[in-house]
């Protein structure tokens, strides 16, 4: 057995010298090759009281492009406050404001274990002819779609002291959702409250609709997660049209 | 001595059993799919024409269809998306010229220059990915080719022949049904095919109806590049030496691909190349250099039939770099076109051609109709974003240089001369501080100094537009923007180096289509235009459906004789098919 041993181990260089290389040498990665580029500019925060970002940091994602290209994995954060996508360059660390009408839409992981989180960049009007420009958390996509807005607003200026100099800066504070109901054609309906009542001002023409359905589900209406399966009801029995 | 013999046998087994795994991991070429990300193994892609007829007097127009299939899928290819296609003879190339196919299809026409010399002629096909595989796996089809004005007819060819890696099985029955109303037609007399195919497929075919030559070629070959199965095999038994070329030549199925390689004495990978085309917004593709000094630049739309600019932006870093662009164009096997030999019973058949050809000449009548521009423009958004400023400059009164523009209308911006170079510098509006070194366009397109500027006046500058902040671009950081635009007179070659290239237009041809004239009125069969046509009848893109009768229409000429009406295509199911048929004009 030891001599079988010592052969093997002789033979092991062999191994080696007549391996081939791979025919290729490269795997030719067209899609990284070719991956679109991000354009923006340098984007410096606001010192504040408060943090201005979705979940407080920013995360790999990838961010579709309204040319339809995906750009993979980049360091990117929602930023609440001003409504901007901000992408952490590699190697310098510098952030940059993501051209905000070149973003479709944009995925964070935001931790491994957990579901991506999506936003859209949410472009059209409102029931009420009001321009809807901005990002917003894709909760349902279906004929029927829902959004959320995860914005932080300005609260109150407070005194900073850094140690050298006592400045003023803005306390700032995440505000409850908005929830945006998409219609065909770029047109949304805003929900500012949720609760049934609401619901039924905002879609007065369908309100008997509504109530039979709700009724017959026996569906509340008390958070987020109620008005999902309220919107998907409605892609089920299609109420809206 | 027995015993180690026997380790000996069992060792080598084992290593020969591992060895596999570790040294030829892919036995070919592995590419990440651009659209899923899913690795695709060998793409197979084959290609094959259609084309209207097999000889053709110099100066007539050859009409074609392209087909692109995936023997992986057995079905069109929506891999590639475009085709290069040339005419060569034993000599030289004659023409060349890129084909957008879409769904697996492309079709158009190509006017063969009128001093070409008789003999034997190749077109030949390929897209950019089917250059891995070497020149035995492009389309190759010889046409016979004639001098209008060539009397001696000394080289006049059997003309059809493909080449031999095209030996492939008879197709059998395609399903494919193709009839006319009667056998025999008069002059000026409408015919009407029908054609209907069997079962529940649908079909894209191709029809051609063209006056038969006296010894008819035997077409039976004519869809083996599609049910072929020798040439896969080729593919797949690559010799190693073949395999070292692999990946050199990418996918294009998103846009058109320029690749080159930057010479440099001292390093080859890591120098960033760019590309700009003059334009109304700022515009700007780079790429790196990888470890063999190549790169790469994918196209979108915006950047068709444009003049294209590639440069080496750091050219201090740089200095001994050079650019030296890939031709798509390249084809060195040229002889598989067969020896000429005189058929005296082609003779008069080929008289007959170059005279109606010489007729046709003579009245100018051009038998195509393009399609005008495809859908292949687009706006590129500016590398600018949103400008600072912007102004124009006819609105103030002129100025001489570029140095009392600045003074006079760009309080941000600074111009100083530093040695013999002149430096702009941009204040950035949010820190008012002068930002050194932005990025200078000029017509849209990326410099390196504006010392060749500096005289430029109001009488050559239209408008100067300026970003105050940093912009960024993929990796690029530029430190604010100053966007020049001159007047038309202004040539931008002026403003690139030797080391720079000026490309000429990628031109993608449209889809052109025959035109048959309409004799259904009486006033107009009055024509005083001869109509000799040969051709009758080519439609390169019928619909066929399944169990479904389809007509097509068109008049017969004054040219006397058979005709011989020939179908191709390729089913929904992947099966070539094509059919035959004739009738006669008296």
């Amino acid at each position: 057995m030891n001599r079988f041993i010592i052969v093997l181990m002789l033979e092991w260089p062999l191994l080696f010298a007549s391996g081939q290389d791979d025919p290729c040498n490269c795997k030719v990665d067209q899609r990284s090759l070719f991956e679109s580029v991000l354009t923006g500019q340098s984007f410096q925060m606001k010192k504040t009281s408060g943090n201005q970002f979705f979940h407080d940091g920013s995360f790999k994602g990838d961010i579709i492009l309204t040319s339809g290209d995906t750009v993979r994995n980049k360091q990117i954060g929602y930023n609440g406050y001003e409504d901007e996508l901000i992408w952490t360059m590699p190697g310098s660390l510098r952030m940059i404001e993501v051209d905000k009408e070149t973003v479709a839409r944009f995925i964070l992981h935001t931790a491994d274990d957990e579901i991506p989180v999506a936003f859209k960049h949410l472009h059209g009007t409102t029931s009420a002819d009001r321009k809807v420009d901005f990002f917003a958390r894709i909760l349902l996509e279906d004929s029927i779609s829902l959004y959320a807005t995860h914005n932080i607003q300005f609260d109150e200026k407070i005194e900073h002291n850094d140690g050298s100099a006592v400045t003023l800066i803005d306390r700032i504070e995440p505000i409850p959702s908005v929830y945006y109901l998409g219609l065909n054609n770029n047109n949304y309906l805003e929900i500012k409250h949720l609760r049934k009542k609401y619901l039924y001002i905002t879609l007065p023409d369908y309100k008997d609709a509504i109530r039979t359905i709700l009724i017959k589900h026996h569906q509340p209406l008390r958070n987020e997660r109620d008005l999902i399966r309220i919107v998907q009801l409605f892609n089920v029995y299609k109420i809206i049209k | 001595m027995k015993r180690i013999f026997i380790y000996l046998l069992i060792s080598i087994t084992l290593l020969c059993l591992i060895q596999p795994s570790v040294s030829s991991a892919s036995p070919v070429p592995t590419i990440l799919d651009a659209g899923t990300g899913r690795d695709n193994n060998l793409l197979k892609e084959r290609i094959y024409i259609h084309t209207d007829r097999e000889i053709y007097i110099a100066g007539e127009y050859l009409f074609f269809k392209v087909y692109l299939y995936d023997e992986g899928e057995k079905k069109l290819s929506l891999n590639s998306k475009f085709a290069y296609i040339l005419i060569t003879n034993r000599d030289k190339q004659i023409t060349q010229l890129c084909l957008p196919i879409t769904g697996g299809i492309g079709y158009g026409s190509l006017s063969l220059p009128d001093t070409l010399r008789t003999g034997p002629y190749q077109v030949i096909a390929y897209t950019n990915w089917m250059r891995n595989f070497g020149e035995s796996c492009f389309f190759r089809k010889q046409l016979l080719i004639v001098n209008r004005f060539d009397e001696n007819l000394t080289s006049v060819t059997q003309a059809v022949t493909y080449g031999n890696e095209w030996k492939q099985k008879q197709e059998k029955s395609t399903g494919l049904k193709i009839s006319t109303a009667r056998i025999s037609y008069h002059q000026h007399e409408k015919v009407i095919l029908n054609l209907s195919l069997q079962g529940s497929r649908n079909a894209n075919v191709s029809i051609s109806v063209v006056e038969k030559p006296p010894d008819n070629i035997n077409h039976t070959d004519r869809l083996k590049a599609f049910s072929a199965s020798d040439t896969i095999n080729t593919l797949m038994n690559i010799s190693r030496k073949d395999d070292l070329k692999m990946c050199n030549y990418l996918l294009e199925d998103k846009g058109y691909i320029i690749s080159g390689y930057v010479q440099n004495p001292l390093s080859r990978a890591g120098i960033l190349v760019r590309l700009s085309t003059p334009d109304t917004t700022d515009n700007l593709m780079y790429s790196t250099t990888n470890e063999s000094g190549r790169f790469f630049f994918q196209l979108n739309d915006f950047y068709y039939n444009k003049d294209l600019y590639i440069s080496i932006p750091d050219q201090i870093k740089e200095p001994e770099s050079d650019l030296i662009l890939e031709d798509k164009y390249v084809f060195h096997n040229d002889h598989n076109l067969t020896d000429t030999t005189t058929f005296n019973q082609y003779v008069p058949f080929i008289k007959k051609c170059q005279t109606i050809a010489s007729i046709n000449r003579a009245y100018n009548i051009q038998p195509v109709r393009n399609v005008p521009g495809s859908a292949r423009h687009s706006v590129s958004r500016s590398i600018s974003g949103k400008p600072d400023y912007k102004i124009l400059l006819a609105d103030y009164v002129p100025l001489k240089d570029f140095y009392e523009i600045v003074r006079e209308t760009l309080p941000y911006v600074r111009l100083r001369k530093n040695m013999n170079n002149y430096e702009v510098e941009i204040l950035d509006r949010e820190n008012k501080i002068f930002m050194k070194n932005p990025a200078v366009f000029l017509n849209g397109m990326l410099i390196n100094n504006i010392d060749n500027m500096v005289s430029f006046g109001s009488d050559k500058i239209r408008r100067i537009e300026t970003v105050c902040h940093t912009r960024v671009s993929g990796s690029m950081v530029f430190n604010g923007i100053l966007s020049v635009f001159t007047s038309p007179d202004v040539k931008n070659n002026l403003f690139f180096d030797k080391h720079s290239m000026h490309l000429p237009p990628i031109s993608l041809i449209n889809h052109s289509y025959y035109t048959n004239p309409d004799y259904s009125d009486p006033e107009k069969k009055i024509n005083r235009y001869p109509d000799f046509r040969q051709l009758l009848y080519w439609n390169p893109s019928l619909d066929l459906s399944g169990n479904q009768n389809i007509h097509a229409e068109f008049y017969t000429s004054d040219s006397k004789g058979t005709y011989i009406i020939k179908v191709e295509g390729i089913a929904s199911d992947g099966n070539p098919m094509s059919c035959e048929a004739n009738f006669d004009v008296r």
